[in-house]
């Protein structure tokens, strides 16, 4: 939603919600504090007073390294002496990617929650920017379609190498940290790939409307990551 | 910072990798590292990486460093000459996952 009004607003339009659950009012008006994003000054993040909401965030070049420290920050206070390194190296490949790949024209935003009912960790990164599997397409050509593309994109060694230090690694890097309970959506253009437990459950499905952009969501159990184990010294010699 | 001590006749550079990725975007300290890499494996010497705080290494750090050095010199090159302080375990299965995934992309890409 955060796109859409964003992409409104760009246009020049005035955006308006009407909501009549007065749950849902004060949730989007006071715990998210939306209007505060679209005020006279674009606004790129507000602290929320819940505990659970670390609100939205707007994807930006010089904030992305130091969001995602803040989101482990974060989460670390609440589980103490659990390993979520795999959270930060997600959000680090997933905001590097947008703005690598995305050309999203600063539209792209990230949402990260702690559902205390399912215990899971759950974050959502949305651009609407080229997608990326029409990006995918312009590299590799015989990808006849979104749906080819997006199954291809979780490959290691696939990438659109926008920069030249994108290998193809990223997006792989952050769906096989995915173990049983855990779940990956990526809906891009026309298709959408859809995770289930790990990576070697994956479904494509082809999608009747084009979503100009790229939407990743995924959740993943506290149960999920291990205790934090440190080696003093490691070496490869010593294996 | 970076420390320098004598192990075996080999000098052992020790970098500070958190100090450094204060200074550097991710693509950036790994290219810096990859220097450091590249000159010890000529020298003969070691690199040892101090991870203590460093809260992850994303594969945009790992291209351009680790990558770069497998790309030149290969993987058994790497490992002689690169070690790690204070690393976490999830850190190691991570670099080794990504030296595993390196290989099998550049067999695939001699392949095609």
């Amino acid at each position: 939603m955060s796109c859409f009004i964003d992409e409104i607003k760009l246009k020049g339009y005035l955006v308006q919600l009407n909501i009549k659950n007065p749950e849902l009012s004060n949730y989007l008006f006071n715990e998210l504090n939306l209007t505060t994003y679209w005020g006279k000054e674009k606004t790129d993040h507000v602290e929320s007073p819940t505990i659970t909401d670390l609100n939205i965030w707007r994807i930006t070049e010089n904030g992305k390294e130091f969001y995602s420290i803040s989101v482990h920050d974060y989460f670390k206070k609440f589980f103490s002496g659990i390993d979520l390194s795999a959270i930060k190296v997600a959000l680090n490949e997933l905001y590097f990617n947008v703005f690598d790949h995305a050309n999203a024209n600063g539209n792209a935003f990230s949402f990260i929650r702690y559902d205390k009912d399912d215990e899971k960790i759950l974050v959502a990164i949305c651009d609407f920017g080229e997608g990326i599997a029409r990006t995918l397409r312009k590299k590799y050509t015989s990808f006849k379609n979104d749906s080819i593309a997006l199954e291809n994109c979780i490959k290691v060694g696939i990438s659109a190498q926008t920069q030249e230090y994108n290998r193809g690694f990223g997006l792989d890097n952050v769906a096989s940290t995915l173990k049983k309970g855990d779940m990956m959506r990526i809906v891009s253009n026309q298709a959408l790939l859809r995770i289930f437990d790990d990576k070697s459950n994956i479904k494509i499905f082809n999608l009747d409307f084009d979503f100009n952009g790229t939407l990743i969501y995924f959740e993943v159990l506290i149960e999920n990551f291990e205790e934090e184990e440190m080696f003093d010294d490691f070496s490869f010699n010593d294996e | 910072m970076i420390f320098h001590s004598m192990t075996n006749n080999k000098i052992m550079k020790t970098i500070d990798l958190k100090s450094l990725l204060a200074q550097k975007s991710y693509p950036e300290a790994g290219n810096f590292i990859f220097n450091d890499i590249k000159d010890s494996i000529i020298n003969q010497d070691k690199i040892i990486l101090d991870m203590r705080d460093v809260l992850s290494v994303p594969t945009m750090f790992l291209n351009t460093s680790f990558g770069a050095i497998i790309e030149e010199f290969g993987t058994e090159k790497l490992k002689e000459c690169i070690g790690f302080k204070n690393i976490t375990k999830s850190q190691v299965e991570r670099i080794q996952k990504y030296l595993i995934d390196f290989n099998q992309v550049i067999k695939n890409n001699l392949n095609n």
